[in-house]
């Protein structure tokens, strides 16, 4: 069986006011029909870049080289028309900040009818009694009368559902979701996530989950991609990344996590430095600067990747050193 | 012997008016800060969590003395910040800054670090330019940013750890005894939320700092804080050890909290999963 998303060896390149920058440099990976895999990694690591290239939603200028395979069908040469064919019907998206994801101009019924009509070619009663369906199916409180009411009637949570029905509307293959409840309290995050999981097990649609946050991961995807610097720095299953840590980045991020529990008199592990800007990307293993097992043959080249296990994988060159 | 107190909250009270929707009847009232009482001592911090709208950023401007409360008393050092007349209020300022959550938005993207972190001087001490500069140098050093080299760059020079950094070293140029941090850490990456938490733990030790530390980050707030308040719905529903609360919450609402948090945290505190 192929899988249903096979991106290989993804490259992008974008025009900046330095010159042309490498925001992607060689991302592979695959994802299963009704499968879910996590992008982890900090801002700049790359994550939404690779959500943008996926939806062909790059900024201007952009350079795409590699391939991305969707159904068998490569996205990185398709034309405009085709793309926005696909978008929003087989492959679609859920945005972080449901505030901005929205229209505030329109009712909400209309913007979750909006790609029905589009896609499906429904007229405005059908597409108006599919939008109130999907409300109820996103646990849409008093979802008949919310179906006229405009964005800013609706708490956060309530209008990060919306986002999600109209993501859900024409039953895609692949929900790419970019730190979905980042902007949401706590006890509305967990139902918000609590409700893809119950959604993508109804459906079969696979998820793309995008977050920073590590216990928001451990919770719901199967397999774990750690990114930095621009490319895919460990994955695996999520169980096996988490136990393994392979790669000195992946620890470090664990490290530094604060948890409940621990002494507060002594001080959180860190990750000295920062993060690189993407025109100052050195050649090598993004992460050298910073990490603590570095040696000259890690900045001279961008390490090879590694098997760590069975499906388990890491771009390292010392990461089998004793620890 | 215990720390002299630096703020005394009684009964604090905050209503807001909203704009009325009809003509003849009068808008409705929000409760957003309903009796909370606290204080706090020199040198220690104080933890409010919660979610939005339960009143956190409320109590934080009411301390500043940003708003004025609709009941109760707010106590800097003995003296009602609320009464102070405005020039009186204005030389106290120095003694409460804020860092707020978003170092992208909080400095001004066209002004010299070393001016924005200069500017709370200008209006409180005769010193001069250079002198300002001096002690604006200092401080960007006491954050572990290199002020030789940065003094003169402008924000967008700086990640988001830096830019925190940059923030935290404007609120303590004027030798404040108390910050209120309003969730300093929670638009910063995972690696750098660290550095900084770690650095205001450090500046506290180092200055004798209070803060005010509001975080909806459980994990974070148990970490900084001597004492947890509990917000919801403007009411401080529980309150105590940060341990204390957090191992055995008494308040569902506090219970809903950590209920809502990802399993690996229970197995970090401790509880069956």
């Amino acid at each position: 069986m192929t899988a249903l998303l096979d991106v290989r060896d993804l490259r992008v390149t974008l025009a900046t006011s330095r010159g042309p920058v490498d925001a992607l440099r060689g991302v592979s990976f695959t994802l299963d029909r009704g499968a879910t895999l996590g992008l982890i990694g900090e801002s700049g690591c790359g994550k939404s870049m690779t959500a943008l290239a996926l939806m062909a939603l790059l900024p201007d200028g952009a350079k795409v080289s590699g391939s991305i395979s969707f159904e068998g069908r490569e996205l990185t040469t398709l034309d405009e028309d085709r793309l926005c064919a696909l978008r929003g019907d087989r492959i679609a998206m859920v945005f972080q900040e449901p505030m901005t994801a929205l229209n505030p101009l329109h009712p909400i019924g209309r913007q979750i009818a909006e790609p029905l009509r589009l896609h499906r070619k429904l007229g405005a009663t059908a597409a108006r009694a599919e939008a109130l369906r999907l409300l109820e199916r996103v646990q849409m409180p008093q979802a008949r009368s919310r179906l006229d009411a405009y964005p800013h009637q609706l708490s956060g949570g309530q209008r990060q559902r919306v986002v999600i029905a109209i993501a859900l509307a024409c039953g895609p293959d692949l929900l790419i979701a970019d730190e979905p409840t980042t902007a949401l309290d706590t006890t509305v995050q967990r139902e918000v996530l609590d409700l893809l999981d119950e959604l993508r097990r109804d459906s079969g649609m696979a998820l793309l989950l995008i977050s920073h946050n590590l216990d928001v991961m451990a919770a719901r995807v199967e397999r774990l991609a750690v990114m930095y610097g621009g490319s895919i720095v460990e994955s695996g299953a999520t169980q096996a990344v988490f136990e393994r840590r392979a790669h000195p980045y992946t620890r470090g991020l664990f490290a530094a996590r604060p948890r409940l529990g621990t002494d507060r008199q002594r001080p959180l592990a860190t990750i000295a430095g920062r993060v690189p800007a993407l025109h100052e990307m050195p050649t090598g293993c993004a992460f050298a600067d910073r990490c603590p097992l570095a040696v000259d043959a890690c900045r001279s080249a961008m390490p090879a990747e590694s098997s760590v296990g069975a499906g388990h994988s890491v771009r390292c060159i010392r990461w089998d050193l004793p620890r | 012997m215990s720390a002299p107190l630096l703020v005394e909250a009684e009964g604090l009270s905050r209503r807001y008016q909203l704009p009325r929707e009809r003509l003849l009847t009068p808008g409705t009232t929000i409760q957003a800060l309903d009796d909370v009482s606290f204080t706090l001592a020199a040198g220690t911090t104080l933890g409010v969590v919660g979610e939005s709208g339960s009143g956190k950023s409320t109590l934080a401007r009411l301390v500043m003395a940003l708003e004025a409360p609709s009941a109760g008393r707010l106590r800097f050092e003995g003296r009602d910040l609320h009464r102070l007349a405005p020039a009186a209020l204005r030389e106290a300022r120095r003694d409460f800054q804020m860092v707020f959550q978003d170092p992208f938005s909080s400095l001004d993207p066209r002004m010299a670090i070393g001016r924005t972190v200069a500017e709370p001087l200008e209006k409180l001490d005769h010193l001069s330019r250079a002198e300002r500069r001096e002690r604006a140098a200092a401080m960007l050093d006491a954050v572990g940013l290199n002020a030789a080299q940065d003094l003169d760059k402008v924000p967008h020079e700086f990640s988001g750890g830096q830019r925190q950094r940059i923030a935290i070293a404007r609120a303590l140029v004027t030798h404040p005894k108390l910050i209120v941090a309003d969730e300093p850490v929670s638009a910063l990456d995972v690696s750098v939320q660290a550095q900084v938490l770690n650095l205001m733990q450090d500046l506290q030790q180092r200055f004798g700092l209070a803060f005010l530390f509001i975080s909806h980050d459980l994990a974070v707030a148990e970490r900084m804080a001597d004492e947890l308040l509990v917000l919801q719905a403007g009411r401080v529903v529980e309150r105590g050890l940060p341990a204390e609360v957090l191992r055995s919450p008494t308040h569902p609402y506090t219970q809903r909290l950590l209920a809502a948090l990802p399993q690996p945290l229970w197995r970090a505190v401790g509880r069956s999963v």
